[in-house]
């Protein structure tokens, strides 16, 4: 067969196929996300004390909203920082 | 009647005395409306996340109360105004509380501050005690 009319092989980058992260929170069922459970809440917020995002924690959409009021509520109270260096 | 999480933190300079006196006094408070506090907890003395005013530490204490709107504001009132606490919080529970406690009696039965244990962290008795449920 002439060049041109092969088919090209090997093209297409292969993407890194990541593991589908489950929400913690509807595995251990819990509905009530506790502003007082530090060490629940500490899980979520990296070094920088940022919320870490859905994409990355695997937070179901209702649970994230949950786990960010009951964060900005710690921080409120001086359990958890606003911002770390 | 709704039940709210009251947690509040006073000045560590008044000293354990003066901390138990302050909490003595919304106690009689919460008595005086004729009301029992679900959960009264004295956390103590704990570092904070960050300064408030010049305190890097605070003595916490947490209540639970079941009761009306008006108390609460009462209590609301008198923290705002009171020299010696430095920080209140309370949060309105009963509406998120209710699904779980449907779901707590599925469970195991669990005692201990909130925050004592990861969840589905067991102790050495084979139970554990995570939930915030008294």
């Amino acid at each position: 067969m002439p060049p041109s009319t092969q088919r090209r092989t090997n093209t297409k980058k292969k993407f890194f196929v990541r593991r589908r992260r489950v929400c913690k929170f509807c595995v251990d069922k819990i509905e009530y996300v506790d502003f007082k459970d530090v060490k629940l809440l500490q899980g979520f917020i990296p070094e920088r004390a940022k919320i870490l995002p859905r994409r990355v924690s695997g937070t179901c959409a209702l649970h994230q909203r949950k786990l960010q009021n009951a964060i900005k509520r710690a921080r409120i109270l001086a359990l958890l920082p606003f911002a770390s260096d | 009647m709704r039940t709210y999480d009251l947690v509040f933190i006073l000045n560590t300079e008044i000293g354990e005395d003066g901390a138990a006196a302050a909490v003595e006094e919304y106690r009689k408070l919460i008595k005086e409306a004729g009301v029992t506090p679900d959960v009264d907890e004295h956390w103590g003395r704990r570092r904070l996340a960050y300064m408030i005013g010049r305190n890097r530490e605070g003595v916490y204490h947490h209540f639970r109360l079941t009761c009306d709107s008006k108390l609460m504001a009462e209590l609301d009132r008198k923290m705002k105004y009171a020299e010696n606490l430095i920080r209140h919080l309370a949060v309105r529970i009963d509406e998120d509380f209710k699904r779980q406690i449907k779901i707590d009696k599925k469970k195991k039965p669990r005692t201990g501050p909130p925050g004592a244990h990861m969840p589905g962290e067991m102790d050495s008795n084979g139970t554990s005690d995570d939930l915030p449920m008294a």
